[in-house]
């Protein structure tokens, strides 16, 4: 299960924020802080998950970090995810961002905070992978855009 | 879609138009900002127009990502999740985790328009799972269960798989609701072809046996009927993760799985599917041996590869070779890999050896970590080191005599945090108590860590004093150096006993330098202390006097440089002085108390009321010719009692000369009856250090001796 999954830039701002798991919302902004200071680690030669041995959000829990072009994507999951699968995930992600958007960029994200969480809740839902072939997702938020268009 | 007015597309404020001026608002201006644009958003909820409600949930967002509390939207968006508009039902059924928690009174309104969205069109029932998987508490669940169940039998693989996964949160949160239904949802699954809905079927298995794992058997069947047939990654990956848990569980069906899990190791490809298998087999399948050496196999193949998460996937399979000796035959490809190893990888190959070091890999993982220490890593290196040293009492260390003085002073020249520092202190407080006899080689340890100390000018330099802040108040906390230094002079201040003279000097000697003073101002005490212990210490073994004056101007060069002398310790070396030493001496260090006592200060006296009679504008000090007759009179008694007790030294030195000559004669006849006994004795045995194990026990005292006292009781 996915506990937590977050979008941010890499000036530290929060973009997508999604907590599965009922955290109250002092203990998010505390989860989000450093989870963002941990951005820094990351390089290109660097793994991309690591335990949480800090105890950021649970010591059981692993994070999950991946970075594209100016933005972290940020994974919290526990032992019943795989840890490359999750990293698919965020691949399939960039992809379906980057034909929704047309090559897509920070500020498409920013701008579009409806379309990015409604491409995010057709992949995961309650913290499970729901989907992971473009195809099908992208059929599915096709046929909101064609259901919003027909009002 | 949305079309604004004219009126509107002048007044209203776009969400960009927010971003932009967000941008260019000054930090002091921002709290005016965002009240003025929370009061904006509040009217434009409210608005009839719907493309300008539209406008206010998109600014929410922004908002929200800003870090600013939106729950006082909860009400608006739960008012607009009812809506007939479908992008505004859509927009506020994703803003919805935003603004509700489980606490929310407002989940009430939200079954009604839950239940009809469930009824409508299969885009907006998804939509509306999609939802419910992310605000669901325990009410809603329990009313909702129903209309979800339903839906897992829906014709839309789309809303099977939602409703799945809504499922799995919904029996997470009330088990209760799990007996009677999972069964159905088993019985589905069992027809089910769609490879994603089987998917959320194992993933909510996995959620079920988190809160009731004695219902596995229920999906056992289902789990196997799966691995034997199907082809997707994706599913496989899934079905090998739930499977280990079941093994755990039903050992019996380790057995069952060795035939597949051994087709799938050799047809697969996918590095994520075989690095599962792998694991699997470290875990639970040590007793076949084909298959454990064909998983060994490709976890070299791991270890080995460029990429850095299939390298750490690869560490992570052998934390689960239980035995330090299974770890023995990759340990060389591991601490190579380190070398190249990244942040992360590093932490975790540290973990991996803090669970497996042992007496005979202890000085190999030692030295290798200490030398190839970064800045990055350095931190978490030492402590894993100071982990590894005194986990389970030094169990690992069979040489206590080399760890102090040739391990011991490195880690402490690499230590640049806090918290290590004071890992390190109670490390050789520990190891000093455990094996007393290393107390000798204290002023050796003490000169070897502080003279890098100072040598090494940037640690000289600056304060050791840190501004802390803690929660909200700022507070002064020593840095590493000095909490090192501090423990360091309170170890050779216990030790002072079983020191040599020139040790002592030469710690006199670097205490003296003025730097060291200036540098560690609020260790001025414990220097203070250590000083007059080793003035004692010296006097009882120099009864010569050679040393003694040369001590004396050292440690008064030393008093003079410090600031702050505390009356107490003077008065208890004047003390120590007028039993030990001779007039003459006495007088040379009178300069030094020469000055008047200072009178009381008057606020002192604010709120004890001075006794009747007692004049605090007199000086203490009455008559000098007073002075003089009692200091008269004492030296009398002084000189009277030193003769006294010469004579009695002498006497007594006498008896104990009479007592020796005795003892050598019977010495001398016992000898020659031990002679031919002594000479199968070597007399150049090897100092062997005993580290003390026992609990809670001070050096001294053996178990054996309470044994016997309980036997006694």
């Amino acid at each position: 299960m996915i506990k937590v999954f977050l979008i941010v830039s890499s000036s530290g701002k929060i973009r997508i924020r999604r907590f599965y798991d009922e955290v109250e919302f002092a203990r998010q902004q505390q989860i989000e802080q450093k989870l963002i200071v941990l951005t820094s680690k990351l390089s290109p030669n660097s793994c991309n998950f690591f335990k949480d041995l800090d105890g950021i959000y649970d010591k059981k829990c692993k994070i999950v970090m991946r970075f594209f072009g100016t933005l972290y994507f940020i994974a919290v999951i526990d032992e019943d995810e795989s840890e490359l699968g999750v990293l698919d995930l965020i691949q399939n992600i960039v992809d379906l961002m980057d034909k929704i958007f047309d090559n897509a960029c920070e500020l498409d994200v920013l701008y579009h905070p409806d379309k990015m969480n409604a491409l995010i809740d057709e992949i995961i839902v309650a913290g499970i992978v729901v989907e992971t072939n473009i195809m099908d997702i992208q059929e599915a938020l096709k046929q909101q855009e064609t259901q919003i268009k027909n009002k | 879609m949305f079309h604004l007015s004219q009126m509107d597309q002048i007044f209203l404020k776009s969400l960009a138009d927010v971003v932009r001026t967000s941008r260019t608002t000054s930090q002091y201006d921002k709290l005016t900002f965002t009240t003025q644009t929370i009061a904006d958003i509040k009217n434009e909820l409210q608005s009839r127009q719907e493309s300008v409600r539209y406008q206010a949930l998109l600014k929410l967002f922004f908002l929200a990502m800003e870090g600013n509390n939106i729950r006082w939207a909860e009400f608006q968006i739960i008012n607009l999740m009812g809506s007939g508009d479908f992008q505004l039902k859509l927009g506020a059924q994703l803003a919805a985790h935003l603004v509700i928690d489980n606490q929310s009174q407002g989940l009430i309104m939200v079954t009604n328009v839950f239940i009809k969205e469930f009824k409508s069109s299969h885009i907006e029932c998804s939509s509306t799972l999609s939802c419910l998987g992310t605000i669901a508490n325990k009410d809603l669940s329990d009313s909702l269960l129903s209309h979800v169940l339903k839906l897992t039998t829906n014709t839309k693989p789309l809303i099977r798989k939602k409703a799945i996964a809504v499922l799995s949160k919904i029996f997470t949160i009330n088990p209760l609701n799990i007996p009677g239904n999972l069964e159905m949802v088993i019985q589905q699954l069992q027809k089910e072809t769609n490879i994603s809905v089987l998917a959320c079927g194992i993933s909510l298995f996995c959620s079920i046996m988190k809160v009731a794992p004695k219902l596995y058997p229920l999906f056992l069947s289902i789990v196997y009927d799966q691995i034997s047939k199907q082809k997707s990654n994706w599913l496989l990956i899934k079905l090998v993760r739930i499977s280990n848990k079941l093994i755990s569980l039903e050992p019996r069906f380790q057995g069952k799985l060795i035939e597949h899990y051994t087709r799938l190791l050799n047809q697969t490809n996918s590095k994520s599917l075989q690095y599962e298998l792998i694991y699997s087999i470290m875990r639970h399948f040590k007793n076949h041996s084909q298959l454990y050496e064909s998983a060994g196999d490709i976890l070299k193949q791991f270890l080995n590869h460029q990429d850095p998460n299939l390298r750490c996937l690869g560490l992570e399979c052998l934390t689960h070779i239980s035995t330090s000796v299974g770890l023995m035959e990759f340990q060389e490809q591991i601490l190579e890999s380190f070398k190249k190893s990244d942040y992360f990888s590093k932490l975790q190959i540290l973990q991996l050896f803090k669970d497996f070091t042992n007496q005979n890999n202890f000085q190999t993982v030692i030295e290798f970590f200490l030398k190839y220490s970064d800045m990055e890593s350095n931190d978490k290196i030492i402590e894993s080191l100071i982990f590894i040293i005194t986990k389970d009492k030094f169990i690992n260390v069979d040489d206590p005599e080399k760890l102090l003085l040739v391990y011991i002073p490195i880690i402490a020249q690499k230590i640049d945090s806090i918290d290590n520092a004071i890992r390190f202190k109670e490390l050789l407080f520990e190891l000093l108590t455990r094996v007393p006899g290393l107390k000798v080689y204290s002023d050796q340890l003490c000169n070897q860590i502080l003279q890098t100390y100072a040598t090494q000018s940037d640690s000289l330099q600056g304060p050791t004093l840190n501004i802390v802040k803690r929660h909200t108040q700022l507070k002064y906390s020593l840095n590493h150096r000095e909490i090192i230094f501090k423990s360091l002079i309170m170890i050779v201040g216990e030790s002072v006993k079983l020191l040599k003279l020139e040790a002592l000097t030469n710690i006199i000697k670097f205490l003296e330098q003025l730097n060291i003073l200036n540098c560690y101002e609020s260790s001025l005490s414990d220097i203070d202390s250590l000083l007059f212990k080793i003035y004692i210490q010296i006097i009882k073994s120099d009864p010569e006097n050679q040393i003694i004056p040369q001590m004396e101007q050292l440690i008064k060069n030393i008093y003079t440089k410090l600031h702050n002398i505390s009356i107490v310790k003077i008065s208890f070396f004047y003390e120590s002085l007028i039993q030990i030493k001779s007039r003459d001496q006495l007088q040379q260090l009178y300069n030094l108390f020469e000055e008047d006592l200072p009178p009381i200060n008057l606020e002192a006296q604010k709120l004890i009321k001075p006794p009747e009679g007692l004049d605090i504008n007199k000086s203490f000090q009455i008559d000098i010719s007073e002075i003089e007759k009692i200091k008269n009179t004492n030296s009398d008694y002084i000189e009277q009692k030193q003769l006294i007790q010469q004579q009695q030294q002498i006497e007594q030195n006498q008896g104990e000369q009479q007592d020796q000559n005795s003892e050598i004669q019977i010495k001398v006849e016992n000898e020659e009856e031990l002679k031919p006994l002594n000479n199968k004795i070597d007399q150049n045995a090897n100092k062997i250090f005993i580290i003390n194990r026992d609990e809670e026990l001070p050096p001294g005292i053996n178990q054996d001796d309470i044994n016997k006292f309980k036997e006694e009781e």
